[in-house]
């Protein structure tokens, strides 16, 4: 078994798109549909082969110690998976929207796809920042890829200081943790730490953590990420949203968990306090907007701070509950901009007081966005209920009661927001000035429907649900097995 | 701790509380499903078709909330209840349903915690385990869908501005959804609070309802009031005490549908429920007379009324505890509901001055037949109950009183007889007066917290300078740093 397939798939399609376009124009939209199948296909063989018997793959057979290995373990393979259907949406999307025109624009997505793959499935420390580096290039120039000239231009630069600046932090986190230690594998790192003097762990815990919050996009610095989510195109405001928010997470995640849990147990009450303040900034940012897709981008500050609520829970239900509301986010975040980008094209404004009628003439639009907005708000018994009241249970367990007041204040404020424009939506007005029909669109949305209706049921299956959550415990909090499996010859 | 897995699960062999609430619920529903096809729902297409999934919705989930076997469970249908309920609200006033919505999230969230916090502390969420560090969660989340004092604040103006069938399940079965969770806590913790807490919510709410000129906020604060008694019979903590909130729920949530309906009926007729504008207008029609008076006599406890039957229960109760200041504020509290039916009934329904002056009379009286079916039931099961368990002692489960003893009777009928003797000595008191008395929601509302500033600060950080974002970053980078060395 190998992971090396769900790299190089999507990365040779980066290159081969620019040889199709200068030897055969014509066939480029079908390669991008063929290259995006195999890359798909490879994502899903790569993660679904993981998920039972989790395997570590030794590039070139060297020694973890002097190589790079690759490991795909549960975790991996469940954001192995929210990458494959974000890009697979976002990929179908673009291409109704676009047609096969712009190869630059396919060129960047399957350059992310690539290297978000890398990040899931990478077991070395300084690989993560290459595959890091690789990703948030193309995710800068896909920001500002529009036709939206300067906004979009303007965001992503914005986003280009930031990122850069959150790089370089980690860094200089990579860099003190190799001097101290004198190696990079994750999976040798925790026990070369703990014997590391403890201000040096302190600088390496404090610089990825500081590298990873401006990553995310958490308060107080992201400022990069309404303009980076709203400016962009909305197939891609869906993949930044849905997914590649999501790979900050995920490195999060699994640093804090291999790396930090037990040598620097102080991260944890950090994070905890910052994804609290992100999530009453976000929705508080978010409810101020007027413009439908700042709104959505500020409302993710919010659910982030959701997410590092349950990380900084610091427990197997913690991570658990964090990894099960990046799901429910996506599943409904990706909806929301998909049906927000064709509201906003058929009523030629992003302002949401402006769109009064495209209610009544676009009801498949407006209820499907009423449904992700329920879902995300925490209306039971769609799926936002649920992640909260493991959220909630998480931080519970871990004796603290303001994250979950934290919860209950953001459930108010993003049930008034999202009222807000629902009303303005259903407010009685003329039919909307432009028609598109976008039958590929709708097919997305309808997915991500069902998506939110599979992930809500989830947890009312015994068995599954019970399999599911040991397997990712399991996988998170044991790290013993995670060690031992790259150390074994 | 794994996530753990809990199931939506519904009592295997439900209690008698649970049947006798469910089929509160189904009965509920029922008419006002009927009554709403009489109505005529005001609003656009979209919104009346969503108040029919509200409702059949609301029949469901209520049902499956009184029936649910523990509070994950009973937290989730009372929710989804709340839900669809909003939707009924939703073609009086948007703002309004949205202001319910969110506080009803609230009492939810609170639920949540209180149900974490239950099975954190003992493994299991079944409705019968309590733990002392959920129980306030739990009251409070309670306390707002059953609107205990300080948490009622959005069911005035919920009451006031809804249609006039939500408004009747609202005050019939939602609010009862809150009551019976509180039957389900109800024990020696908690006995003293409900005492209290019931005894004044009685005593506020109907003085508030005394000072209202809006007919459907007047009966939004008699909810309040009736619900403070059926608090006192739960506090006084016995098995008694129990069937009398009970039987109490059961007999306020069908006289008081019938009295919401005969409103509804008042408003379709004048096109408003202001008592001044009411009282020049003229009598409403002879049926709906008749059939408001039923209610009207039931809520003030007249003999031959389930009323009578649920105050003389709770009065029994309470003796068996020796509560007396308790019964005697009860008893307050009842002459000032008969005081303030007296008005409601003398300037709404009885057309105040124009008895004798007739000075406009309605175009076109509404006396839709499936409306005065619907209230019919409502009135027949209030006479009925009102007459069985007089009839039946074993109803009760061995609960016999000697219904018409003097000393049953004589309690009975004294705060009737005071209370229209006052109302008809000194009228011009309890003349309805075209003022606004602040309760809780506009005061909360008139509050000007500093957040607003808060958030204006925060968004003027939002300029785009780079320069600002880097020292931004780089000063929370200095923080985590330190905070991770000297902390």
């Amino acid at each position: 078994m190998t992971a090396v397939p769900a790299i190089i798939i999507p990365l040779s399609a980066a290159v081969l798109l620019p040889l199709v376009y200068i030897f055969g124009k014509k066939q480029l939209p079908k390669a991008i549909a063929v290259l995006g199948t195999l890359s798909l296909a490879a994502s899903l063989w790569t993660a679904l082969s993981g998920w039972g018997s989790p395997f570590v793959e030794r590039t070139g057979g060297w020694a973890p110690e002097l190589g790079i290995v690759l490991v795909v373990d549960p975790l991996a393979t469940l954001f192995l998976l929210l990458a494959a259907t974000g890009f697979a949406i976002s990929l179908v999307n673009s291409m109704e929207k676009l047609g096969g025109g712009p190869w630059r624009y396919y060129t960047l997505l399957f350059l992310s796809w690539a290297s978000v793959n890398g990040i899931f499935v990478t077991g070395d420390l300084f690989n993560l920042y290459v595959f890091y580096e690789i990703f948030s290039v193309s995710a800068y120039l896909l920001v500002a890829f529009s036709t939206m000239a300067w906004q979009a231009i303007e965001a992503g630069f914005k986003y280009l200081v930031f990122g850069t600046v959150g790089a370089l932090f980690f860094l200089i986190g990579t860099a003190f943790a190799f001097m101290a230690t004198g190696l990079l594998n994750l999976a040798l790192l925790p026990d070369a730490l703990s014997k590391a003097p403890p201000a040096t762990v302190t600088v390496i815990s404090g610089c990825i953590l500081i590298a990873l919050l401006i990553k995310t996009g958490t308060f107080p610095t992201h400022f990069w990420l309404p303009d980076a989510h709203s400016s962009a195109q909305s197939a891609v405001s869906a993949l930044l949203s849905g997914v590649l928010v999501k790979v900050s997470l995920y490195v999060l995640i699994r640093l804090s968990s291999l790396l930090f849990i037990e040598i620097k147990q102080e991260i944890f009450p950090l994070i905890l306090t910052v994804g609290c303040l992100s999530l009453l900034a976000g929705h508080l940012m978010a409810s101020r907007q007027e413009d439908l897709k700042r709104l959505l981008a500020y409302s993710t500050v919010a659910q982030i701070g959701y997410v590092l609520i349950g990380a900084g829970c610091a427990s197997g239900a913690g991570f658990s509950a964090a990894v099960y509301h990046i799901f429910n986010h996506m599943a409904a975040k990706m909806g929301l901009f998909i049906t927000a980008g064709l509201l906003v094209d058929d009523g030629r404004t992003r302002i949401f007081s402006e769109m009064a009628g495209l209610g009544r003439h676009r009801p498949f639009l407006a209820g499907t966005f009423g449904f992700f907005a329920a879902a995300l708000v925490g209306i039971p018994p769609l799926n936002g209920f649920m992640s909260k009241w493991f959220l909630t249970l998480a931080s519970l367990e871990r004796g603290s009661v303001l994250p979950a007041l934290c919860l209950i204040a953001g459930t108010l404020i993003s049930a008034e927001y999202y009222l807000k424009v629902l009303k303005a939506l259903f407010a009685p007005g003329d039919a909307p000035p432009a028609r598109h029909s976008r039958p590929a669109a709708r097919g997305g949305v309808a997915f991500l429907v069902v998506l939110c209706l599979i992930l809500a049921i989830l947890p009312f299956l015994a068995d599954l649900w019970g399999g599911l959550n040991r397997t990712l415990t399991e996988a998170v909090m044991h790290r013993a097995a995670y060690i031992g499996r790259v150390i074994r010859p | 701790m794994t996530l753990p897995y809990l199931p939506l699960a519904l009592a295997d062999s439900p209690d008698v509380i649970s049947l006798i609430m469910a089929g509160l619920a189904l009965f509920m529903t029922l008419c006002a499903a009927l009554y709403t096809t009489g109505y005529g729902l005001p609003g656009p297409r979209l919104t009346r078709r969503l108040f029919w999934y509200g409702l059949w919705g609301f029949g469901l989930f209520s049902v499956l909330t009184v029936l649910a076997s523990d509070w994950f469970s009973l937290t989730i249908f009372i929710e989804m209840a709340s839900v669809s309920l909003f939707l009924m609200v939703l073609p009086g006033d948007r703002d309004t349903a949205f202001m319910y919505l969110l506080t009803q999230l609230a009492g939810a969230g609170f639920l949540l915690i209180g149900t974490g916090l239950l099975y954190l502390q003992t493994g299991q969420v079944g409705l019968d385990s309590l733990s002392p560090g959920a129980l306030p969660w739990l009251l409070a989340g309670l306390g707002i869908k059953a609107a205990l004092p300080g948490l009622h604040f959005w069911l005035p103006r919920t009451h006031s501005r809804a249609p006039t069938p939500a408004s009747a399940l609202l005050s019939g079965f939602a609010v009862k959804m809150g009551i019976y969770g509180l039957m389900r806590l109800s024990g020696p913790e908690t006995q003293n609070l409900f005492l209290t807490v019931g005894v004044a919510m009685a005593l506020y709410g109907v003085t508030q309802a005394l000072l209202q000129y809006n007919a459907k906020r007047l009966l939004a604060f008699h909810t309040i009031s009736q619900l403070g008694f059926v608090l006192s019979a739960l506090g006084s903590g016995t098995q008694e005490g129990l069937t009398a909130a009970l039987f109490y729920s059961l007999s306020h949530g069908l006289f008081k549908g019938l009295l919401f309906c005969s409103a509804g009926m008042l408003e379709k007729t004048f096109r408003t429920h202001d008592l001044n504008r009411l009282a020049s207008m003229g009598q409403a029609s002879g049926p709906v007379l008749i059939l408001f008076l039923v209610g009207a006599l039931a809520i003030a406890g007249f003999p031959g009324t389930s009323g009578f039957i649920a105050k003389t229960l709770v009065k029994t109760a309470l003796k068996g505890g020796h509560h007396t200041l308790a019964i005697q504020a009860l008893l307050l509290a009842g002459l000032g509901t008969t005081v303030s039916f007296s008005k409601l009934a003398w300037y709404g329904f009885l057309g105040g001055k124009a008895l004798t002056v007739p000075k406009h009379q309605p175009d076109r009286v509404h006396d839709n037949p499936r409306c005065l079916t619907a209230m019919a039931l409502l009135a027949t099961a209030t006479l009925l109950l009102g007459v069985l368990p007089v009839s039946h002692p074993h109803l009760l489960r061995g609960n016999a009183v000697p219904w018409f003893g003097l000393s049953n009777l004589l309690p009975g009928l004294l705060p009737i007889l005071g209370g229209v003797t006052l109302f008809s000595l000194f009228p011009a008191v309890f003349r309805p007066h075209r003022k606004d008395v602040p309760d809780l929601y506009g005061l909360l509302a008139r509050t000007r917290l500093p957040y607003g500033k808060l958030i204006q600060r925060m968004a003027d950080l939002h300029n785009g300078r780079l320069r600002l974002y880097l020292f931004i970053m780089l000063s929370l980078g200095i923080l985590i740093l330190s905070t991770l060395q000297f902390l």
